[in-house]
């Protein structure tokens, strides 16, 4: 049954990828992100790790696609329609991105994966332990740098000031 | 999962879906009458007794309506944005806890469609999801107005996601547990013999952000620039006729009570009554499934409660400007969101030391 | 509070006062109003620098220790990177406030953006584990890719801003996808840990963990500008402000080194006796051939393709992705040896390059643009910016008696010792041997072309100063390296 539902699921997700990548229209590439996320995120909840497809559908469909659409929107859609593609292009990526694939397939089926060290499945109650002990300096360090890309974004968005 | 369970969910499903579907025509009739009571006039009363019958009356205008599709717009997107709203606003409604348990064909049946222990997370997810039916129906719309509209009340709603996730984690904080189950159980009883365990209590502050916020999410007075009738004709959706426009309202509606319902979860005790304890109506009313039905009625009311409330302050108070609405989010509700959880950790710290 | 966490912050306490200007900072200039205009940020970030040196040397480690429950490592190398970090920092923040680059409302968010730039190269090159070296990765390309930027009225500013951005953001995305990998393989994202599970895996060649590393390699060698992930420094170089370019040029290629010789020391190798490491193998022969090959390819595209090149920050930027290939040539015999040649040669390359740039920003002032054309007859115009660009030209290209002969003479004999890579090091010197053509070339215009206008204009005693700073070590190490040889090879036996 589960079985079944991640190959609709991986289906809907990888569907909507190429949706994004070979839609003619912007607005179009950001709802098919949209819908590959979600395919995402119930990848997420098939693999017992509902935590993650929350915070998937929070902050990735629910904050960052949203200020894609913001700019997307805001600029002229004339200009955005001359993307340049030609045949042999496409045919070369096309031709890269599945060797990549096959590659990626027999990698992944020919290694042995580890077992989860604890062996049990994460709950929240243990991410956010974790989040607060062993990983204490990442989520730390994270703020200082998080202060100055806000100072980074106001150095790059702001107005000439007038000397 | 045999065919009795899948059977109870879709039936538990359909019947709290229909039960807030209801909500939406009574809303309609309680914002027209209570718009009238507070502007001192009579409201619509024609259409059966005090007008009762007048949202049916709307219904069937809108089904005769003509439904234009401008000829600029984006087909597909225009389309599908109504769809994009009302998806989430359904699917928000999946974790409020309408009531405790009821006990038939041998098992024990919760009266919530989906207990998850991530229910606040998921509802700040989903909900957050609502505005890409804004964003897409304004922008498919192909008018400036809308487009307009659309933008200002996307950049609305994800700001005020902020203090609204900050008072959630809140009371996260003071019950420990992120599933709307367990808060609501947990707010069972009274204090000193006589004050209800009521979220309200441990989380002033929380409850009142929380309560602003959740009118910058419904672009509810006094945030509802997005959607002023003077400045934007309607915002995003100018361009939609009859059931299209019919499908954003039922959204608006049922967003409003899915928050309602989770503000009522969080801080007003979900299901139970003031002052009684649960134990104590068990044994007053005797059978747990009648039990269940009272708490749903509670649970119902309290909502009420609440929309009304909406209501009124739609009806009186003036809409912010959006410097002014941007400038509260950032300025005013976020640091005092910030704040509130410091002061709920270091309160938790002193009284209870780590668990 | 833990009492380990109060340890590792002792030692953590170069970056804590990095921060505490990173703050100091923030807060002076939402306070003062004419912040805009002054020079306290210039000294603020000059104070912070000078000061973390001092501490750095204050709590040099005798041992190496683990920081902050297996995160980071502190060691000889992480106070070797802190101390060329934190002299990157200064040198680059003078650079900018002493040209006429920038606009002065941009300097006061460069001092600050600077400084964080500087904390995550700290991070980056004491990374033990997976998450923080990417986090330190993330935090010094974002911010580069603002710092890049920061023109804001010049069009190849926003350029190359760009550029750095979509390309750092591929090779960020590849690079964590590698790390995922070796997570479900290994299913540790700590080095120590890596490398145990890839030991005990056994010998044939897992497609994963081969897949994995390139994939690591790639991001890597995007922060390095290595082969093939070099594309962008040109760009880059070029259409930054030259204090930028400067900075960019020295601290975070220097960094991705410091992640590169912990990544491949740490996780690819089992660490032998006294400091040699046993590289591992991945497919049909260990990675150090991998490298040997990605080094010449790296040197031959740097060096051929600055030959035709009309800008001289494109020159300086080509011939800095040669130096790289140069560097990468260190890796090959995984042992103390190696990466003392490595770090010697930094400190010779951050020196020289610095001191280049600093140069194509001064004529760059004064002529309003940095082609080879404007260079013509500088060095009759102003004698100190001809002779002080000779020496970091010849210091460069390896002339004997420099300290970048020293560096690439440690480096090709480090290479000759290990067995079987003696064409790397015969390629190596043939690259040099290049390299002098290009050079030649911007002093050909500097000393022997007439320029087309004569432009007067004096050049401050700070820049003499700076500029004699850098010149001066840039020659003396080349005769008298033996001081900083020791120490750096007192600080790489700390390593583990």
């Amino acid at each position: 049954m589960s079985d079944i539902a991640a190959g609709l699921f991986g289906v809907l997700t990888l569907g909507c990828s190429l949706g994004v990548v070979f839609s003619r229209n912007v607005i179009m590439s950001a709802f098919y992100l949209i819908l590959s996320f979600f395919g995402l995120a119930a990848l997420y909840v098939l693999i017992q790790a509902p935590f993650l497809a929350v915070i998937q559908v929070l902050i990735y469909t629910g904050a960052i696609v949203v200020l894609f659409v913001f700019v997307v929107m805001l600029i002229d859609q004339d200009k955005l329609l001359e993307v340049v593609t030609g045949k042999t292009l496409v045919l070369t990526a096309g031709v890269l991105a599945w060797s990549l694939g096959l590659i990626l397939l027999r990698a992944l089926n020919h290694s042995p994966m580890a077992v989860p060290v604890s062996g049990q499945l994460p709950t929240l109650r243990t991410i956010s332990l974790s989040l607060f002990t062993e990983y204490l300096w990442p989520f730390e360090v994270l703020s200082v740098f998080m202060l100055v890309i806000i100072v980074g974004v106001f150095v790059l968005a702001r107005d000439k000031v007038n000397a | 999962m045999n065919t009795v369970d899948i059977a109870i969910l879709v039936a538990k499903t359909l019947l709290f879906y229909l039960i807030v579907l209801h909500v939406v025509p009574i809303m309609v009739w309680v914002e027209r009458r209570g718009a009238a009571l507070i502007q001192d006039r009579p409201g619509p009363n024609r259409v059966g007794p005090f007008g009762l019958l007048q949202p049916v009356a709307d219904f069937v205008k809108f089904i005769f309506k003509e439904d234009p599709i401008p000829t600029g717009a984006n087909r597909g997107l225009f389309l599908v944005a109504p769809a994009l709203i009302l998806i989430p606003a359904s699917l928000t409604l999946a974790v409020l806890p309408f009531g405790d348990k009821v006990k038939l064909f041998g098992r024990e049946i919760l009266l919530q469609v989906a207990d998850l222990d991530i229910a606040i997370l998921y509802v700040l997810a989903i909900g957050s999801l609502g505005i890409y039916g804004i964003l897409f129906g304004g922008w498919a719309s192909g008018n400036k107005f809308s487009l307009m509209g659309a933008l200002r009340a996307s950049s609305q709603v994800i700001s005020y996601e902020i203090p609204l996730g900050l008072a959630a984690v809140g009371a996260v904080a003071v019950y420990g547990t992120f599933s709307l189950r367990e808060i609501a159980l947990a707010q069972d009883g009274l204090w000193f013999g006589w004050l209800p365990r009521w979220g309200i209590f441990l989380q002033p502050v929380g409850f009142w952000l929380f309560f602003i916020a959740s009118f910058a999410e419904t672009n509810r007075l006094p945030f509802d620039l997005p959607e002023t009738e003077a400045e934007l004709v309607a915002g995003y959706h100018t361009e939609y006729g009859s059931m299209k426009f019919g499908m954003f309202m039922m959204a608006e509606y049922m967003n409003l009570t899915t928050i309602s319902g989770v503000m009522v979860t969080l801080f007003f005790g979900g299901w139970h009554l003031p002052f009684v304890a649960d134990a104590m109506l068990l044994k007053w009313i005797g059978s747990q499934n009648l039990l269940g039905l009272v708490q749903v009625v509670i649970f119902l009311t309290k909502v009420a409660i609440f929309l009304c409330v909406f209501v009124w302050v739609r009806w009186t108070v003036p809409r912010f400007r959006f410097d002014q609405l941007m400038r509260i989010t950032w300025g005013r509700l976020i640091p005092l969101g910030i704040v509130n959880l410091l002061v709920t950790a270091g309160v938790m710290l002193w009284l209870g030391g780590w668990k | 509070m833990t009492p380990e966490l109060i340890s590792s912050l002792k030692q953590f306490a170069p970056e804590g006062v990095i921060i505490s200007g990173l703050v100091f900072l923030f807060i002076m200039d939402a306070i003062l109003p004419s912040s805009r205009e002054s020079r306290l940020p210039l000294f603020v970030v000059l104070f912070s620098c000078i000061l973390g040196a001092l501490v750095t040397i204050g709590v040099i480690p005798t041992e190496a220790s683990s920081l902050f429950s297996g995160v980071i490592q502190s060691d000889g190398v992480t106070t070797f990177f802190r101390l060329l970090f934190f002299f990157s920092c200064a040198g680059g923040t003078l650079l900018a406030y002493e040209t006429k680059v920038l606009d002065r409302d941009s300097l006061s968010e460069f001092s600050l953006l600077i400084l964080c730039v500087t904390f995550g190269m700290c991070l980056m090159a004491s990374a033990t584990n997976v998450l923080m070296l990417y986090i330190g990765i993330e935090t010094v390309s974002i911010i580069s890719f603002v710092m890049a930027g920061l023109k804001r009225d010049d069009a190849r500013s926003n350029e190359a801003s760009l550029k750095y951005l979509i390309f750092g953001a591929v090779a960020s995305a590849i690079m964590i996808y590698g790390f995922s990998l070796i997570y479900g393989v290994t299913g540790s994202l700590n080095y120590g840990d890596i490398a145990k599970a890839l030991i005990e895996g056994g010998g044939e060649p897992k497609w994963a963990i081969l897949l994995s590393m390139v994939m690591v390699y790639v991001g890597l060698a995007y922060k390095i500008s290595a082969f093939p992930l070099h594309f962008w420094t040109p760009d880059v170089y070029e259409g930054a402000p030259t204090p930028v370019t400067a900075f960019f040029s020295i601290a975070p290629k220097a960094a991705g080194f410091g992640a590169a010789i912990r990544f491949f020391l740490c996780v690819l190798s089992t660490p032998g006796e006294a400091g040699v490491w046993t590289p591992m193998a991945l497919g049909h022969g260990a990675w150090t051939q991998a490298i040997a090959v990605l080094s010449v390819l790296t040197m031959l595209v740097g060096n051929l393709s600055a030959i035709g090149q009309k800008n001289v920050k494109r020159i300086l930027a080509y011939s800095s992705v040669a130096h790289v290939g140069y560097l990468l040539m260190g890796f090959v015999s995984a042992n103390a040896f190696g990466v003392t040649a490595v770090l010697f040669y930094l400190v010779a390359y951050c020196l020289m390059n610095l001191g280049a740039f600093w140069v194509v920003g001064l004529v760059a002032d004064r002529k309003k643009s940095e082609d080879l054309e404007a260079f013509k007859g500088v060095g009759w115009e102003d004698p100190f910016l001809g002779v002080t660009m000779a020496i970091f030209l010849f210091s460069l290209t390896g002339i004997p008696m420099f300290s970048g002969f020293v560096g690439k003479f440690l480096l090709f004999s480090n290479v000759v010792q290990t067995p079987g890579f003696l064409w790397l090091a015969v390629i190596g010197v043939l690259n040099s041997v290049v390299s002098l053509f290009y050079y030649a070339n911007i002093l050909k215009a500097m000393w022997l072309d007439k320029p087309d206008t004569v432009v007067e204009a004096p050049v401050s005693s700070v820049h003499r100063i700076a500029l004699a700073v850098l010149a001066i070590p840039t020659m003396v190490l080349g005769l008298y390296f033996e001081p900083i040889l020791k120490v750096t090879q007192s600080l790489v036996a700390t390593f583990r």
